[in-house]
């Protein structure tokens, strides 16, 4: 098994699509770095804003927005077209009888969601690294001058994981990368997964993730409407320094994240039970 | 076309469900409402361009499917390509017609039946407009899918469409800092004007035009931008004009090499 | 040693057409067994079937002691080319060999670059799989069949679209197959490949299988 997956990883690693998003993220993780260092050149450490909400995933980064709606795309190309790659090459057959079809699928998926969790969390946490060096760790800008009943202050203290925020920033920023790459990895295996019964075009393995992503996206907006505790866009999740969000409607998160992985071993398993023909 | 009738029935169920008293114009309305440019709306913005986006993926592959496997067979009976991809591109507008008339047909009906709604004056003018403009601009961003895939494969197609739809959709914040005031004094700037104008996501939000119809003005133009529902027509009638000299540059110019452009 | 492979009774069914019906065979180390049909006859699903890619409605498959799919998934030493088959197109042909190989990882490059010269291709050959001629595919697609000695071989139409240099090539290393004890399964209309190579041939119709010629020691 572990020969396969690193087979596979290997092959999803080599591919335009990974290379790209990877070496995207990275190059834009830096151009908003530099914009940063332009704009607070010179600024006393005492005005500086935390750079944790500078970063990519930070509300108040630069293009947040941006990657937020990219999101659903950027989670399907480094990964998720591979067992479809296989299938229309042809190169499936030739896998399959070496390794058998259970171990295939199985191997590749779990490279899908690794190939994918790689892509994301290594750009970030280089892009975190440099933050760090480059920006004081302890800055509190924003609170500089607060009173204690001040709006500033009370919405620091509506950050989701506040406890990391103001005890250990790197810790803080790791849960938000951990949480986008692992929720990026698990839409990269749904895609793969709903992949398997797809034979032409490889466009249409954006569909899936994109219409789950969008539609919950406006039931939420509804439930906003109605002041429903439950958060519906996946946009909240990916999005550190945010107010308004609980940090407990995380455990939503993962409901949504255990069915949608049910429903991946559910597609998988029932491609595996089928004849290789 | 089932995504269409799914989107139009949601949306009844989530936002307007509850809601008595409306009128036919209100609700055609609804579908390009957006009170002003913050980053909430233009989530909502993008959020309510599913359904098109995936109308252009899905129809993104239906001139380009004639590529995969049987090309050969298929470019080496035909003699005029151009009158045959002109064909299609009719065939394509067709499709984007009837999908943009199901959304609206099927929301109207279902009021009907669940909710209080009153015929009001205007409604086949706003209705015609909405569908026309709609209807252009998905039956050109499909066919920007299309000459897409054919260069470059599918995959990469989606990618390039749905990334300018994205980044034009997040240009309209450019015009937001402007928003406050307009809410307030209901009078826009040039500069913001021409922003959204430029726009082809700007083009398709209702109440950002005016029009010569009182009771059509009276219910999309919240905001004194006197950019009339005809101007877009002919923006997004141009931008059809445009993709299909693509489109047809790409099906003249494309050699047949390979037997399945997808494998990669 | 010597391997076996006993086919007992397989049929298979599909959407109501019967693909295999009632299939028996015995296949020993050392021969060359062929399978002769028309097209569509059931020889590429016969191969599916005793590899393991495909399951049976009825009947079992063993080799030596083990029950395909239900002891092992597939035969655990196989080799094999199909129709339609075919490889990644962005590497090139030592690459896509190198990532079948990774996936037992039980031959180093220097085993793929003389599989790779054995079928008469250049392993330092930079050109895609893309750009390769059919007859560059067909040989690939041998290559990575025989490129990890394996104990049975199936090879479905093995000379399509090779030249006359590529199919005597080809025929020496199926007969050097065979001397090296590996169990070799023919599927090929070439009338000339399956009266040359073959110690059995069997002639498939409409999904069973009747021996045309025991031995070619009997003529």
């Amino acid at each position: 098994m572990f020969k396969s997956f690193k087979t596979h990883m290997s092959v999803i690693c080599s591919r335009p699509g990974f290379m790209l998003t990877f070496m995207g993220l990275l190059a834009w993780a830096f151009y908003i770095l530099v914009c940063n260092v332009m704009k607070y050149k010179g600024t006393d450490i005492s005005n500086m804003i935390n750079p944790v909400e500078l970063m990519i995933l930070g509300e108040g980064g630069k293009f947040h927005w941006y990657f937020v709606q990219f999101y659903p795309f950027l989670a399907v190309i480094p990964a998720a077209f591979s067992i479809m790659t296989d299938s229309i090459t042809g190169e499936l057959p030739n896998i399959i009888y070496r390794s058998g079809t259970a171990r295939y699928y199985i191997s590749k998926q779990l490279a899908v969601f690794a190939a994918t969790f790689i892509c994301f969390a290594v750009p970030f946490i280089i892009e975190m690294a440099a933050n760090f060096i480059v920006f004081p760790k302890e800055a509190m800008g924003n609170l500089y001058g607060c009173d204690l009943y001040s709006s500033n202050y009370e919405s620091i203290f509506q950050y989701p994981f506040i406890y990391f925020y103001a005890n250990n920033r790197v810790v803080f920023q790791l849960i938000y990368i951990g949480i986008t790459s692992s929720l990026a990895g698990l839409l990269a295996v749904f895609a793969s997964s709903v992949s398997v019964f797809l034979k032409r075009f490889r466009a249409i393995v954006f569909i899936p993730v994109y219409l789950i992503l969008a539609v919950a996206g406006r039931i939420g907006n509804v439930f906003d409407d109605m002041e429903i505790r439950v958060k519906f866009q996946y946009g909240n999740y990916i999005t550190s320094c945010s107010t308004g969000f609980n940090q407990g409607n995380y455990i939503y998160l993962l409901a949504a994240a255990a069915i949608l992985l049910a429903l991946s071993i559910g597609f998988t398993v029932s491609k595996i039970k089928r004849d290789c023909i | 076309m089932l995504i269409a009738a799914g989107w139009a029935i949601m949306g009844n169920l989530f936002t307007r469900a509850g809601l008595t008293d409306m009128t036919t114009s209100i609700v055609i309305s609804a579908y390009g409402y957006i009170e002003k440019i913050d980053r909430t709306t233009l989530t909502a913005i993008f959020v309510n361009l599913l359904p098109y986006m995936v109308f252009s993926i899905i129809y993104g592959l239906y001139i380009y499917k004639e590529y995969c496997n049987v090309g050969v067979y298929v470019f080496s009976r035909m003699t005029n390509r151009k009158s045959w991809c002109m064909r299609k591109i009719g065939e394509l507008y067709l499709f984007s017609f009837v999908y943009t008339v199901i959304i609206i047909v099927v929301s109207l009906v279902t009021l009907v039946f669940t909710n209080k709604i009153q015929y009001s004056d205007g409604t086949i003018r706003l209705a015609f407009f909405y569908i026309v403009n709609t209807s252009l601009f998905i039956c050109a961003s499909a066919l920007l899918v299309n000459a897409l895939a054919i260069m470059f494969g599918s995959q990469t197609a989606v990618i390039i469409s749905m990334a300018i739809q994205i980044i034009c959709t997040g240009l309209l914040i450019f015009s937001a800092p402007e928003w406050d005031e307009v809410l307030m004094t209901y009078v826009m700037s040039r500069r913001a004007e021409i922003l959204l104008k430029i726009n082809p996501i700007g083009n398709l939000v209702l109440n950002w035009h005016s029009d010569c119809s009182e009771p059509v003005n009276q219910v999309i133009n919240c905001f004194g931008i006197n950019y009339p529902l005809w101007s877009s027509t002919v923006y997004m009638l141009a931008l059809l004009i445009i993709m299909t000299a693509v489109i047809n540059t790409a099906v003249k110019h494309r050699d047949i090499i390979i037997s399945n452009p997808e494998e990669g | 040693m010597k391997n076996t492979i006993t086919v007992d009774g397989i049929s298979k069914k599909i959407r109501n057409r019967t693909i295999l019906d009632n299939i028996s065979l015995t296949m020993e180390s050392g021969n060359i067994y062929g399978f002769v049909g028309h097209n569509g006859s059931g020889k590429t699903m016969l191969f599916r079937a005793i590899s393991g890619l495909m399951s049976v409605d009825s009947g079992s498959i063993r080799y030596n002691d083990l029950e395909i799919r239900k002891d092992v998934p597939v035969i655990p030493s196989l080799g094999m080319t199909l129709e339609n088959a075919g490889m990644y197109s962005d590497f090139t042909g030592f690459k896509n060999l190198k990532i079948l190989a990774g996936i037992k990882g039980n031959i180093d490059d220097e085993q793929i670059r003389a599989a790779i010269k054995r079928v008469g291709l250049d392993p330092d050959d930079k050109r895609t799989f893309r750009k390769y001629s059919l007859g560059m595919k067909q040989r690939l697609a041998l290559a990575q069949a025989f490129m990890e000695s394996p104990d049975v071989l199936m090879l479905d139409e093995p000379t399509n679209a090779l030249d006359a240099e590529g199919i005597e090539q080809i025929r020496n290393i199926i007969l050097e197959e065979k001397q090296r004890g590996a169990i070799v399964l023919i599927a090929s209309h070439n009338k000339e490949d399956i009266g040359l190579l073959t110690d059995y041939v069997y002639s498939i119709s409409d999904g069973q299988v009747s021996p045309e010629r025991k031995d070619k020691t009997d003529e």
